[in-house]
Order: structure tokens, then C-alpha cells, then sequence
């Protein structure tokens, strides 16, 4: 968020300050009430660990959709039909929050009955980061897995010109005990757009692998993806031969995996382009696993304890820097906001408050 | 034995295949299934996996590190999950038990999981997946290894395996979509293969014990390690490090089994090389219409496939192409087996007694 900061002042704020402010713009915009809790949680989480593009930095870009009905901010989430271990949910057209938690709630209740369950959602919008979901089924003991698809083209398969996926990310939760939760949430592509964004307010050229030129051709120039029109972001690996056809993969399951069940627009495909009026029809998927269905006698949690202890008495290549595993930067970010309340950036403070303005709602960052 | 690179029909490479696991020792319904398995690697091009892992196989039941007569037995059994012990053999006869329970589960419930325990090396991820696919369901599989030469992100040492991932997802108008990846960024066939060519590394496959970027390939050998996919820290390879540890938790906890990186993996059950499998099969008969999941996944490769290629000689493709179009060239070709594997198991023949089909 450091370009939306500018040179003014960083304030601090807590949680709960975040919250209210979500709440006051989502009913401005007409979100039922009975949506607007669940929502301001899950967004104002991303801010406290340290997820910043995630967090309140969205409400300028909900604001843009609802109010350019790309989203249906009172869309009904419905069950569409339901059996023992899965279900599909439509989500109106809305914001993802609100489906999301549902379908993770829907989830957790079928794979512990059960032992393992999931459900697919479509006619969905952004539905924030999607650790958070993964880390509500690992919270009840379960193992959890979640994608979704998303908007923006911007990343091309290997050996294409053109962007055919998003950062169709996909985490992946496991419980332990004594450690904190295995909470692994990545973008399949090799770096977030707000890096390639770092690097082109800061002037400096980009790793060769990050980004692709308009003819495909790997570039060190920022203003190729910033800038002009064309440019792709790489799938992870950056390149053919450090195994950008792995990344590439991946993001095609997480298209499959968010899009095939629950019959969500393909974002590759121009003809699904106006599928659904006021929707962005985003797909997203849960699957979650009871462990203790497997393994009553070799407790599940104590052997991620001991994955996780042993990696992290891995030998660091900088004595400075131990080796952290999936989750933990978050962890320690959030120990650390508890403590001096939330960042936010004077550029990010002034976006909210024109939001506000001309929403009618409250601006709470003062 | 000649120079030269010799083809040989799929049959005789799996009637080859079969005659070694039968001498070693193997029982023959186990046989039957692994060398199909194996043989349909060779038949993909993924030469790793196929006839060229039985040297490898000689020596580890030789040295009793596998029990190639373990017998399979069900720990446990739930209505969508089931535990399977493999009595410390290889993994192919467990594996192929354990995705077809797993897809019978899933028919019938919608969704199912098996994991497997105690097992040993059970060849390329993606068929196991592909059989899910064939009966119209989604499938998974992941699994350990048996030695930790992939390091985690900021780590100068190796932690973890290639464990690999494997997603397979079912068409009408394509083949299936078939992912088969390791969470490495490449296979150290690959490092092998630069080091025999007396070509540099590119940075980023491989680091050195101070954790350093490798680029001489011959030095791998010495206890070398390979990197997480990402390759570097700025190239993202703490994403392919947690690719890596989520496979780890899938085999290793899940199941039961002892994790790579502990210094007694694979010691402490005589004749096991202990090592997990899991395996997911969902059917997407109970989220839309038949036939919808498959006409998406179609409609996703057309598009994929129809995408503006960087260069006219190299089109975009999609996950098993690569494989697919191998698979076609061989059934015409036959299966290439080069000069020092087929000396190699000339060799090996001699010394088992077996007969030797590949002269």
C-alpha cells in the first residue's frame, strides 16, 4: 500500500474501527443488514494480518462495481441444491464475503458429520483473501482447501501472448497444535500485481520472469504492465524454464476447480462475458476433511506440529532470516498490529473518505 | 549391445517389466498392475517413471528396503474414507486399489478420500488421477518421497521431496485435463541430463549446501539440492515451498506416515519405505447436470488452446498434451529405450535370471 500512502502520515486504528467503517459504507450501498457483519469480519481480518490489497484498500474498487452494477450488493445467497456432502450456492450477484462464509460454514458442518464434504459457488464477486475461509475449517480441526477465479485477465499461459487468467489463487489450511495453523494462500502467479506496482513508482526494473511484454517476450519494464495495454504477468515460474508451465497448471485447476462445479463464467472466454447482468459471476470452491476420520491413533495435529517444528529448524541461508512456514509472516503481523492498531495511508485515507462523501456515509479515519 | 537407440512396441516393454517384477519376486496380480502402470509412463514419454525405475526397484528389495509380496490391508473403512496399509510394497497394486475404492465411494456418495500407508514409490501421480477422469470424476493424488533434496524457501538445506501433485478433470470433445507436477521446479532427471551435456544450470534449479544458486551441474551430485518451485526468493519459490509442505501434510500426517525430512524416514519398519499416498475422486454429477463440469472444462481448453501463441511453432497446449501427443508418436514409433538402460537391464537379466526381451 505504499503508493497509496504518498508522503502523508500513516494512522493506526483498531480492528474494530475498520469494521464500523465497512459497515457504514456496505449499508450506504444497501447491503442486508443481516450480510454486513460477516462481511466487515472478513475484510477488516485481511488488514489486521497484514494482507493489505485485501482489506479496506477494496472499498474504492466495491464502491466503482456497485455503483456500476458489476455487482448486485443485495443479491440473496441461495442454496441451489444440497445433498449429504455437497452443495451449490448461488450468489446473488453480491460481494463474496457473504456466500463465501456460508459455503465455509456449510462445509465444516457436512465434513464433521460426514468426514469430508464440499461445496461449489457461483454468480459470485471478490470474496477477499482466500486463507481466510481455509483457516475457519482448520479452526474447527479440519483440513481445508478453497479457490476461486477472478476478474482481471492478466496472467498468460505458457508459451501465449495474451492473458487468459487472474491470480487465481488457492489455500490450503491444516490444524496443528502447538504451532499455529499451516495456512498456505497463494496467487498461482509468480509475483501480486501490487509488487510489479512497487517497482514501477520506485522507478526500478523488474526480475526477468515476472512480467511478459505485448509479444510475450520477458520484460524488465513496469510500464508494460502499469502503463500500456497487453503486457501479461507470468503464471509462477516465470519462465518455460524454471517451470512456468507449473503455474500455468495450477491457475487452469483453480479455474476448473472454481468455475466447472459450480457452472461460474470461464474468465478466458469472451462469449461468458455478459452471462449474468449486475454479476460478475466469480466461481469459488471448499473442500474440507475431517483427519480424524483417517487416523484416530497418530493424531493428525502433533504430526503438522512436527512438520513444522522440523522446518523450522531447517539451517537459514541468512542466520537473520529463519525459515518461516505457510501463514506464519501473517501470524506475526497480526501479533504485531494487535499491538499498534492498523496502518492506514493518508492516500488510502483520502480514496475512502471521497467514497464516503458521496455515499453519505460516515468517514471514521479521522 | 549396440550404440544405437532401439523401439520396441509397448507390449514387449511391458512384457520386460513384468518378467523383472516376477523375478524379484513379486506376486503376479501385483505384477499384472504395475507393469501396466509403469508401461504407460514409457508409453507417455515420462521416461522417469517407466522401465527405467527397475534397476532402482532390484536394489531396494534386494536390500529389503521394499516388501515386493507386502500384503494390502484396509486399516479402516468410512462410507467416503479409507485407510490402507501396503505392507511396505510398491505403490502401484495399493494405489490403483485405493483410487478405484475412491471412485467407487465417490459414484455412489459423491465424494470420497483414501490414504494410504507404509507404502514405496508408486510411479507417475497422474495416472491414478486419469482413472478417476475416465469414470467421470475429478481426481487427486499426492504423495511422499523417500529423501529430502528440495529445500524450503530461506533454507540452505533439503526438507522436503518433489512431492508431487496430480489433478485430473474430465472433457467430452478434449482429452482430460491432466495436471502432473512436482513441487520442485525441476526434476532432477533434468539437472542429470545438463550435467551428462557438460551444460551450466540455469539459476534458480538447484542450490548448493550454503543454500547458493548451482549452475555447475556436475557439482550436483555432491550433495546438491533442488529448489521449490519459484526457484529463488524473488522468483516466488516460497509459493512452490508451500505447494511442497501442503503435499507433505496430505501423504505424510494424513496417513500416518513418517515425514521426509525426519532423520529415521523410512527406518524404522524393516522391509517399508514408508511412505503416503492420498487420493480424492469428486463427481460433479452432484453440483450441476451431467455433462455440464465436462462442457466448462471443454470450453476452457478450446480457449486455452486457441490462445495467440509467442511463437507460431510452439502453440499454447494445456496440462497432458505434452504427454498426449507422445503417447500418439510411440504407438507408431514404439518406445525408445537408450543404449545404457538397455545395457543396464541386459545386465540385470543376466544377474536375476530373467528373461531378457529387449536384445
Amino acid at each position: 500500500m505504499a503508493e497509496l500512502g504518498g508522503k502523508g502520515e500513516v494512522k493506526y486504528f483498531p480492528e474494530e474501527i475498520l469494521r464500523k467503517q465497512i459497515s457504514v459504507l456496505m449499508r450506504a450501498w444497501g447491503m442486508p443488514e443481516d450480510y454486513i457483519a460477516t462481511t466487515a469480519k472478513a475484510m477488516a481480518d485481511a488488514d489486521a494480518c497484514g494482507i493489505d490489497t485485501h482489506g479496506i484498500s477494496m472499498l474504492p474498487p466495491y464502491f466503482k462495481r456497485q455503483r456500476g452494477k458489476l455487482i448486485t450488493i443485495d443479491g440473496p445467497v441461495t442454496i441451489v441444491n444440497e445433498t449429504p456432502v455437497s452443495a451449490l450456492i448461488d450468489g446473488g450477484g453480491g460481494l463474496g464475503y457473504v456466500p463465501g462464509v456460508t459455503a465455509t460454514k456449510l462445509v465444516i458442518k457436512k465434513a464433521k458429520k460426514i468426514g469430508m464434504a464440499s461445496v461449489a459457488v457461483r454468480n459470485s464477486a471478490h470474496f477477499g483473501a482466500a486463507g481466510y475461509y481455509t483457516r475457519m475449517m482448520a479452526a474447527e480441526g479440519l483440513v481445508g482447501i478453497t479457490t476461486t477465479s477472478a476478474a482481471l485477465r492478466k496472467v498468460a499461459p505458457t508459451f501465449s501472448k495474451d492473458a487468459k487468467f487472474s491470480t487465481n489463487p488457492i489455500a490450503f489450511a491444516a490444524p496443528a497444535k502447538r504451532n499455529k495453523t499451516f495456512s498456505l494462500d497463494m496467487a498461482t502467479t509468480t509475483v501480486a500485481g501490487g509488487k510489479v506496482r512497487n517497482k514501477y513508482n520506485e522507478n526500478l526494473p523488474l526480475p526477468i520472469g515476472w512480467a511478459n511484454d505485448a509479444d510475450g517476450k520477458p520484460t524488465t519494464d513496469a510500464k508494460v504492465i502499469i502503463e500500456e495495454q497487453g503486457g501479461t504477468q507470468t503464471p509462477l515460474g516465470g519462465t518455460y524454464e524454471l517451470g512456468s508451465h507449473k503455474g500455468y497448471g495450477l491457475a487452469a485447476m483453480v479455474e476448473i476447480l472454481s468455475c466447472a462445479f459450480s457452472g461460474a463464467k470461464i474468465m478466458a472466454s469472451d462469449s461468458d462475458k455478459q452471462k449474468v447482468p449486475g454479476s460478475m459471476d466469480i466461481g469459488h470452491f471448499f473442500l474440507a476433511i475431517n483427519p480424524k476420520i483417517f487416523n484416530p491413533d497418530t493424531p493428525f495435529e502433533e504430526s503438522v506440529d512436527q512438520m513444522i517444528d522440523d522446518l523450522h529448524a531447517s539451517t537459514p541461508i541468512d542466520p537473520d532470516k529463519p525459515v518461516l512456514v505457510a501463514g506464519e509472516p501473517e501470524d506475526i503481523m497480526r501479533d504485531e498490529r494487535t499491538q499498534t492498531g492498523i496502518p492506514v495511508p493518508s492516500g488510502l485515507r483520502s480514496a475512502i473518505e471521497d467514497v464516503c462523501r458521496e455515499s453519505n456515509a460516515e468517514f471514521l479515519f479521522i | 549391445m549396440g550404440q544405437d537407440v532401439m523401439y520396441y512396441s509397448a507390449d514387449i516393454i511391458e512384457k520386460q517389466t513384468a518378467a523383472f517384477l516376477s523375478s524379484f519376486g513379486m506376486p503376479d496380480d501385483y505384477v499384472e498392475i504395475t507393469a501396466t502402470i509403469m508401461t504407460d509412463a514409457d508409453k507417455r514419454g515420462i521416461d522417469t517413471h517407466g522401465i527405467a525405475c527397475i534397476p532402482n526397484y532390484y536394489t531396494r528389495s534386494k536390500n529389503n528396503w521394499v516388501t515386493l509380496d507386502g500384503k494390502i490391508t484396509t486399516v479402516r473403512d468410512n462410507p467416503l474414507t479409507a485407510l490402507l496399509d501396503a505392507g511396505g510394497g510398491l505403490g502401484y497394486p495399493v494405489a490403483h486399489k485405493a483410487m478405484n475404492i475412491a471412485i467407487e465411494k465417490a459414484r455412489k456418495l459423491g465424494l470420497a478420500s483414501v490414504a494410504v500407508r507404509n507404502s514405496a514409490h508408486f510411479g507417475a501421480a497422474g495416472y491414478y488421477t486419469r482413472m478417476a477422469a475416465s469414470e467421470g470424476l475429478v481426481g487427486f493424488a499426492f504423495t511422499g518421497t523417500s529423501a529430502p533434496r528440495v529445500v524450503p524457501a530461506l533454507a540452505a538445506e533439503g526438507r522436503l521431496g518433489t512431492n508431487p501433485i496430480a489433478f485430473t478433470a474430465p472433457t467430452r470433445r478434449n482429452r482430460p485435463f491432466n495436471l502432473d507436477m512436482a513441487t520442485s521446479t525441476v526434476a532432477s532427471g533434468k539437472i542429470r541430463n545438463k550435467a551428462v551435456e557438460g551444460q551450466p544450470l540455469p539459476k534458480g534449479w538447484a542450490v548448493d549446501e550454503n543454500g547458493q544458486p548451482m549452475i555447475d551441474a556436475t557439482e550436483y551430485f555432491n550433495g546438491a539440492n533442488m529448489t521449490s518451485l519459484g526457484g529463488t526468493r524473488e522468483m516466488g519459490n516460497h509459493k512452490g515451498y508451500g505447494l511442497g509442505a501442503m503435499v507433505e501434510i496430505l501423504s505424510a500426517c494424513l496417513t500416518g506416515s513418517s515425514l521426509v525430512m525426519s532423520p529415521d524416514h523410512g527406518k524404522r519398519t524393516p522391509g517399508s519405505m514408508e511412505i503416503g499416498h492420498f487420493f480424492i475422486a469428486i463427481a460433479p454429477t452432484f453440483f450441476r447436470e451431467r455433462g455440464a463440469f465436462e462442457d466448462t472444462t471443454d470450453q476452457l481448453i478450446d480457449e486455452l488452446r486457441a490462445t495467440e501463441p509467442v511463437t507460431p511453432d510452439q502453440p499454447v497446449m494445456v496440462a497432458g498434451e505434452p504427454e498426449n501427443l507422445i503417447e500418439e508418436e510411440r504407438a507408431k514409433t514404439g518406445i525408445p529405450i537408450l543404449p545404457g538402460l538397455r545395457e543396464k537391464l541386459n545386465n540385470l537379466a543376466a544377474e536375476t535370471g530373467t528373461n531378457f526381451y529387449l536384445s
